[in-house]
């Protein structure tokens, strides 16, 4: 009963979490509710006996990817304004596309005939399954990941020594956009990360 | 029933850290003064004991002072989870032979998950207080938590690759029988020894408080209580990271060359604690004897000399265990 | 290899550095345990003026000071105030009454020891300067005999000795040294005068 509880109180506090990642209007807020949203999502795995996956979730979303968020935020500049309008012109359109999604899930859920299966106990030596698991039958996809991985790092090392082998250009920008003289070479550079 | 045994389990561990942290802060001021020819705090009760005592009902007598235009929520929370993170690692660390509060299956990555779950409370502290050196310090801080985390997780990854367990209290059984890992990992020893150093934050390591750069890091505005709660983590984040030094890498609560079932309980825990304190003196004596690094050094140092190192570590111990077992 | 050799030579500096704190740790400690010990002062060390008593002779006891306001007029700062009555010697003409000392204003420039002409007061070896209330800081140096004598006493207690008007000891020696050189140069000459007479 207890963990019943326990499962929809930290659901319904992910889910709370989740809207307001979207709907602060202080993006560094936003980024604070990400962190813990996941931390509930953690407490959800826990409460699985998935102890392992929680564990790894904390140490992986938490402390390294939305610290990462962090970083950008912070680094960027004129990111942080309140005042800024937080939808675009589909704000009318997209709630209405996700609700109707929301329906037709909803809906094949209460459809369906779920079938109950017998929960085997979590074996103990759940970190060597996982290890064998991952390094004999995925070997491809963990593989695949580690390249993705390393191009992206690759990439990322190329796109931040660019300034370094270039001279910089000093040439404002023509449009008078931005008034404070926007260095035409930082635009590109922008251009080039998104 | 268990929510019963869980606080009480909480109010036994904070009664016991704070105790330990009163002391650790003592036997620091007692250590700066041996090294610096001094004699150290002595006024307050015999030997100067109480002086941390005195200092502590200082800082929870002082006024709570907050900055107006401070994030009110985050600047409460930052403290709290700066807190509670290393002190949950607490739960997983075994101080004798089935004396621990639960050991999970897998313990050191518990421990290191909730290390890195501390990240946010200094960020938070940074961006609450909404003072630039605050913020400054925090995001050296964070850069610098995140960058070590790394070295400090694979330079133990050797440890876990001859056990073959996660479990600290099978990881210390398993010293038993053979040596202490120290033996089998020296150089994981030393860069776990030099990465936790930086991941509590302290000298030469502490570059988040730099005082003649940043006043004081991240915790410029706070005052009284909330202050004191960063000491009392900054010193729970030592105590945790030698815990896990000693269980991972000194044998935990055994003592070497002797038939360890034969002796009792109590004196395993004195063990375990002379071995954890050793350690602690050990960052005590680093802080006051190296000079502060610089940051771009601090960054360099972690990533193309710790990294590097650990990496091969890694290697070079797994080749030979796959070596020996074939 | 470079490389290496550089990350093992600042391991071996890190652990040098470690042995010298090491040592540093049982050497003896330097701390003095201030309230109960005080280091002993130099000689020219200023701290606040003091007052100089008569110690021999039919008036021992009585200040010095004769109020001739040498050190009033000379005070940059404008502390001192002194009053005056007769002087129970007839030799003399006045004897300072109060000589009152502002210490929110001294600014311990030693210049009222230097225009004292009857080195009545000097520039003592007190710095615990102190007070719970502002208007202690109004010290009275001369008021009657009584507190004139437990000043004295007190005075004595603190150095074993009487106080010597100190101003510039190292000045005072190469000035004694010249002195004496030239007294020697002096009996010299006339040493060398003399045998020359006695020949004559």
């Amino acid at each position: 009963m207890a963990h019943a509880l326990m499962f929809y109180l930290f659901a319904a506090l992910a889910i709370a979490a989740s809207l307001a990642v979207i709907l602060h209007r202080n993006i560094f807020k936003s980024a604070t509710f990400l962190a813990g949203m996941l931390f509930c999502l953690a407490a959800l795995f826990v409460l699985l006996d998935a102890e392992f996956i929680a564990v790894v979730q904390v140490l992986i979303y938490i402390g390294a990817i939305t610290i990462l968020i962090v970083f950008a935020i912070m680094l960027t500049t004129k990111i942080n304004d309140e005042h800024k309008e937080q939808f675009n012109s589909q704000k009318f359109l997209a709630p209405i596309l996700a609700l109707g999604l929301l329906g037709l899930i909803l809906t094949i859920v209460v459809k369906i005939q779920w079938t109950t299966a017998e929960i085997s106990p979590v074996p103990s030596d759940i970190l060597g399954l996982i290890g064998t698991a991952l390094l004999s039958d995925f070997i491809f996809p963990f593989d695949v990941v580690s390249i993705l991985l390393l191009v992206a790092l690759i990439g990322a090392t190329y796109i931040a020594k660019q300034e370094d082998r270039k001279p910089l250009v000093t040439e404002v920008d023509e449009t008078g956009e931005h008034g404070d003289g926007k260095v035409k070479h930082a635009l590109h550079a922008e251009e080039v990360e998104h | 029933m268990d929510v019963i045994l869980g606080l009480l389990y909480v109010v036994i561990l904070f009664s016991l850290v704070a105790v330990q942290v009163l002391i650790l802060v003592f036997m620091e001021r007692k250590v700066s003064a041996w090294i610096q020819s001094r004699i150290g705090p002595n006024r307050v009760g015999p030997w100067g004991l109480l002086q941390t005592t005195a200092d502590i009902i200082k800082l929870i007598t002082k006024e709570n002072i907050r900055n107006i235009q401070s994030d009110k929520v985050i600047f409460f929370l930052a403290p709290i989870l700066a807190f509670v993170a290393p002190f949950a690692g607490f739960v997983t660390i075994p101080v004798a032979e089935n004396l621990g509060i639960q050991d999970l299956n897998m313990g050191a990555v518990y421990v290191f998950a909730l290390g890195s779950s501390m990240v946010f409370s200094v960020i938070w502290a940074g961006y609450g207080s909404n003072n630039r050196y605050a913020l400054i310090g925090a995001m050296r801080s964070a850069a610098q938590m995140i960058s070590y985390e790394i070295p400090l997780v694979t330079s133990v990854l050797g440890v876990f690759l001859i056990a073959g367990t996660l479990s600290m209290r099978e990881i210390v059984a398993l010293q038993e029988s053979g040596t202490w890992y120290v033996i089998y990992q020296p150089l994981g020893f030393i860069l776990f020894l030099v990465a936790a150093t930086a991941e509590a934050n302290r000298a030469p390591f502490d570059l988040p408080e730099a005082e003649s750069e940043l006043v004081a890091g991240f915790h410029t505005e706070y005052s009284g209580m909330k202050f004191a709660f960063f000491f009392l983590a900054e010193y729970t984040e030592m105590l945790v990271a030698c815990s896990l030094m000693t269980v991972l890498f000194l044998g935990g609560w055994l003592i070497p060359f002797v038939d360890n079932s034969q002796i009792p309980w109590w004196i395993h825990i004195f063990v375990f604690i002379f071995k954890v304190y050793s350690m602690i003196f050990l960052m005590m004596w680093f802080r006051w004897t190296f000079p502060r690094l610089r940051v771009d050094h601090l960054m360099q140092f972690g990533w193309k000399v710790l990294l590097p190192f650990a990496l091969v570590n890694l290697v070079v111990t797994g080749a030979v265990a796959l070596w020996l077992k074939s | 290899m470079r490389f290496l050799i550089d990350v093992f030579k600042g391991l071996w500096s890190l652990f040098v550095g470690l042995g010298v704190t090491f040592k540093y740790m049982f050497r003896k400690k330097t701390t003095v345990q201030y309230p109960e010990i005080k280091k002993p002062l130099a000689d020219r060390f200023i701290g606040y003026v003091k007052m100089m008593y008569e110690t021999e002779g039919e008036f021992a006891g009585h200040t010095k000071c004769v109020a001739c306001m040498a050190c009033v007029v000379v005070c940059p700062v404008s502390c001192i105030q002194v009053t005056h009555d007769k002087h129970p010697d007839p030799t003399k003409k006045r004897i300072a009454n109060d000589f009152i000392l502002d210490y929110t204003k001294c600014e311990f420039c030693n210049l009222c020891v230097e225009a004292c002409n009857f080195d009545a007061i000097i520039m003592g070896h007190d710095y615990e300067l102190s007070f719970y209330d502002r208007a202690d800081m109004d010290m009275i140096l001369v008021k009657d005999k009584k507190y004139n004598d437990d000043l004295y006493a007190a005075s004595r207690r603190q150095t074993g000795s009487e106080y010597r008007p100190i101003i510039a000891p190292r000045e005072r020696e190469i000035v004694d040294v010249i002195n004496k050189r030239e007294h020697e140069e002096r009996l010299k000459k006339q040493a060398e005068k003399s045998p020359a007479q006695q020949s004559e």
